[in-house]
């Protein structure tokens, strides 16, 4: 239909409010409570317009456009009523913008001085509000909220947590959350964005820098598979916060807290700065040049017994790098899954683990079965599609859980079993609720990477894919870590050279085989205390091990006593690389900020040693063999499914599982001390009940005949039948002890 | 040839010199203008812009709240401030705010940008460094001439008042 706005013509679609159309017409419209992706409330006013032949003016955000409707964004009528709007909303506002953390990007500081008047008539006392501790992540302060709502709908529409409310009513009306509970929702942090004034803040740029010194540059998430969008502000050299930047495919509009909070950590004063190498059992610096050739000297000496193991999290560049230089030098056993203990599965494995479906395309799915996956928590992006979905398409989602834990969106079914029951129940679907799953439906399974950590995560991943193929479902692995797809398409495993080709003749099947005859490690990113399935294990191997190469970015006990040499490693958000995202997007995250001191970007690292050993290979040559072999590679489902397996008997063994949270999933996560004082950072350890634990706030695990001390609250759950839960108050100093093991509990 | 003549007699009898030396004699009896500067110090405007100084409150509180408006302002970028909140009562306040004197273009303009009249330029106006690095002032010394000269600062203050 035509309108004219302005008295100019234009297009407008039906159903569109005049704000919409605006909007993409880009003509300015001051607004408060109005954001597009919440619903309409039409409460600040602020956007009131001229209508021809309406009595009074109009609130653009809530009026339907007609056919010929005539709006006028300017004249004397318009602004008028904004200038009133633009009075009343100042009346209770405070005028503290200089030690506003808003002040310079605030919403109600710009359309007061375009929309506002220069005087108010008003004269009597403001209103003050008392601060209220909502958490560790968001601070407040109240006083100079304007009530638009934003945050309230924010956590009924999109976090899918009434977590914010309004009490009152007047000038009594208040935002609160309910009986000074603190944030909970893995997306709290978002509320920051959509408040127009500093009421709520980031408590971790808090007074630190002003908005108009910030320099903005582009990144992506590294905490996560979905690799967010992500621009980071940079003041002297230092992440000062971090905000979404808008993606369709991705995060729309969203940032996880994980993302928004994760680069706490870079500051930390576990940082390694200065490259290193071991004399009289004591870690001494070094200089650069003599370590790249004593390492490229020892790769040679022990080259065939030497375990290379590389995080997930690294750029596609490291990874291919890395597996070049060490493959090209006789290393086979090069692995990337150190917190799995299963591998049973690895030659059926799809080349590039998938979401396997565009994650938009949630919204098209009638049947979501998540398995072992707490979507809310791990992927709190997800939740959001999810969310959607079930509003929009009335999608049934179903439940299988390993341990009790809530999503932010309404399940159908939602069951909890010990991993062994979970293979059990995936078996026996035809007689149970999945029975209502029928293959002329779109099916999603989404298997999280919770499962990966478990011990029989081959029986798991068999059983699920079974019944994805038998409902002709799409199958969609979520990986642990950023860049997990990539890890397996830059052949960071034994088994499988870049781009999924068979390696032949690899010696060990993945690196925990390896152990017997290991004299070195090669550790990339990687801390022995808290990314390996089982620590304790890792540690002794590394005590026994020759020679142990690190490249870390923090130091921890471990690399303290057994690194031979340490190098420097810039942390992600100080390099450069690409990251495949489970989308299969590759996305290039610059560097936002330089290394700090001696620290150095691993590629640079590995360059060096690639030249100690002879191996020349540029920047350019990696990038383009990157983008030969991903577009070679051929896309397959995602069905993993391996022949012999072992039936699970009746009554199978006592289990003992680990839970671990996603917020101490990687090095720089495990030192953002806020994230860290969320209820999201507790690990869990699930234990069978028979071990008569009595509630006694100490336990003493044995396990390998070493002790584990852990102080802890025990906390009994009725589900699944015959275990507890034990849960790590946060903290990633404790260690998790293995998966596997037989523990006695003193 | 005229010319020449008239030059000649000019020169024999002393036109010029008596002419200057008429000025002279005007002078000699008029009180004189120049001062004896370390002895005697010209008067100042009330709003002379001298050395910086960080004022405080009556009650000994740092007026400064960390607001940078000044840092931004600064035409010759001779303030540097790093903010923080500060433990005791979760308020704004500066970790540091050093003046690099030798940029400071003593314009005026932090005085006009404060909010709450923390910076002020003093009628200071002399004093010398041994050091280049003196050349910075930090926040310490800057409270310390807002100390000293907080009377002279109101007293000016008094005056200025629109």
């Amino acid at each position: 239909m035509e309108i004219f706005i302005n008295d100019n013509k234009h297009e407008a679609f039906d159903n569109e409010t005049i704000i919409q159309v605006t909007d993409r017409l880009n003509i300015h419209i001051p607004r408060f409570c109005y954001h597009k992706r919440l619903s309409i409330v039409a409460s600040c006013r602020m956007c009131l317009i001229e209508v021809e032949g309406a009595k009074f003016p109009q609130p653009a955000c809530s009026t339907l456009v007609r056919e010929g409707m005539k709006i006028k964004t300017t004249g004397s009528v318009t602004e008028d009523a904004q200038k009133s709007t633009m009075e009343f909303l100042l009346i209770n506002h405070p005028l503290d913008c200089p030690v506003c953390d808003q002040a310079g990007e605030c919403e109600l500081q710009d359309v007061s001085l375009d929309h506002g008047d220069y005087k108010s008539n008003y004269n009597e006392m403001k209103r003050t509000v008392i601060d209220k501790d909502i958490g560790s992540l968001v601070s407040t302060e109240m006083t100079r909220c304007i009530h638009c709502s934003r945050c309230v709908r924010f956590g009924e529409e999109v976090a899918g947590i009434k977590e914010l409310g309004m009490t009152g009513r007047g000038e009594k009306t208040k935002i609160e959350t309910f009986v000074n509970q603190s944030l909970t929702s893995e997306l709290s942090g978002n509320v920051i964005d959509l408040c127009p004034v500093g009421a709520l803040n980031n408590n971790l740029y808090k007074y630190s820098a002003r908005t108009w010194d910030l320099e903005q540059k582009n990144s992506i998430s590294f905490n996560d598979c979905l690799g967010s969008n992500i621009y980071y502000h940079i003041y002297k050299n230092s992440i000062k916060r971090a905000v979404p930047k808008e993606n369709e495919q991705i995060n729309l509009s969203w940032l996880s807290d994980r993302d928004r909070f994760g680069h706490e950590g870079i500051e930390s004063n576990e940082r390694i700065l200065l490259p290193m190498i071991k004399e009289n059992n004591k870690l001494i610096q070094s200089d650069l040049n003599s370590l790249y050739s004593i390492t490229a000297e020892k790769i040679k000496e022990f080259s065939p017994n030497t375990t290379a193991i590389m995080s997930a999290q690294s750029s596609c560049e490291e990874m291919y790098l890395y597996q070049k230089i060490l493959r090209e030098n006789g290393i086979t056993n090069i692995d990337h899954r150190t917190k799995e203990c299963d591998f049973r599965y690895q030659e059926n494995y799809p080349v590039i683990p998938s979401f396997d479906i565009k994650i938009n395309d949630l919204a098209k799915m009638d049947n979501i079965i998540l398995v072992n996956t707490n979507i809310s928590k791990e992927f709190p992006i997800l939740s959001i599609y999810l969310r959607n979905a079930i509003k929009n398409n009335s999608t049934n989602v179903f439940s299988l859980a390993t341990y009790n834990y809530s999503e932010n969106f309404d399940t159908n079914i939602n069951e909890i079993f010990s991993p062994t029951d979970l293979v059990r129940y995936l078996r026996d679907s035809a007689n149970n609720q999945l029975a209502s799953i029928e293959s002329n439906h779109k099916n999603l399974i989404i298997l999280g990477p919770s499962s990966t950590h478990l011990k029989n995560y081959t029986e798991i991943l068999n059983s699920t894919s079974n019944f994805a193929k038998l409902t002709n479902s799409k199958l969609a692995l979520l990986g642990d870590l950023s860049n997990s797809s990539g890890a397996w398409a830059m052949g960071i495993i034994p088994h499988r050279l870049p781009g999924g080709i068979q390696c032949d003749k690899y010696k060990e099947k993945n690196y925990v085989s390896a152990y017997p005859s290991n004299d070195m490690f090669i550790v990339y990113n990687l801390e022995p205390e808290y990314d390996f399935s089982n620590d304790i294990e890792i540690l002794d191997k590394l005590k026994k091990s020759k020679y142990n190469i690190f490249f870390s970015s923090y130091i921890t006990d471990a690399i303290e006593k057994y690194a031979d040499i340490v190098f420097p490693l810039a942390v992600q958000q100080e390099s450069t690389g690409t990251h495949l995202n489970t989308n299969k997007q590759l996305q290039k995250s610059e560097a936002v900020i330089l290394p700090k001191e001696k620290a150095k970007p691993g590629l640079d690292f590995l360059h060096n040693i690639s030249k100690a050993l002879g191996l020349d290979i540029s920047n350019k040559q990696i990038s383009q063999d990157i983008s030969k072999i991903l577009s070679s590679i051929n896309i397959t489902d995602n069905y993993v499914i391996t022949e012999n397996l072992r039936v699970p008997k009746e009554k199978d063994i006592l289990e003992k599982y680990i839970i671990r949270s996603p917020n101490t999933n990687n090095p720089t996560l495990r030192r953002c001390e806020s994230l860290l004082n969320t209820h999201d950072a507790d690990n869990f350890m699930s234990l069978p009940m028979d071990m008569n634990i009595t509630e006694d706030k100490k336990v003493t695990l044995t396990e390998h005949s070493k002790q584990i001390k852990i102080n802890t609250n025990i906390k009994t759950h009725s589900k699944p039948e015959n275990t507890i839960l034990l849960k790590f108050s946060g903290r990633y100093k404790q260690k998790l002890g293995s998966c596997n093991s037989v523990i006695d509990i003193e | 040839m005229i010319k020449n003549i008239i030059n000649f007699l000019k020169s024999l009898f002393f036109i010029e010199i008596l002419k200057g030396l008429r000025i002279t004699g005007k002078k000699i009896y008029k009180k004189p203008i120049t001062i004896q500067y370390p002895d005697e110090k010209t008067p100042l405007s009330t709003r002379f812009r001298g050395l910086h100084a960080l004022r405080k409150y009556p009650n000994g509180e740092e007026r400064c709240i960390g607001c940078k408006l000044c840092e931004a302002v600064c035409p010759a970028l001779a303030i540097t401030i790093e903010t923080e909140e500060r433990e005791s009562d979760k308020t704004r306040r500066t970790t540091k705010y050093d003046i690099d004197l030798f940029k400071c273009i003593y314009c005026g303009f932090c005085e006009e940008a404060c909010p709450v009249d923390a910076i002020v330029e003093t009628s200071i106006f002399e004093y010398h460094f041994e050091n280049r690095q003196d050349s910075v002032m930090s926040k310490i010394d800057l409270l310390k001439i807002g100390d000293l000269y907080e009377k002279e600062e109101l007293k000016d203050r008094s005056v200025n008042k629109l």
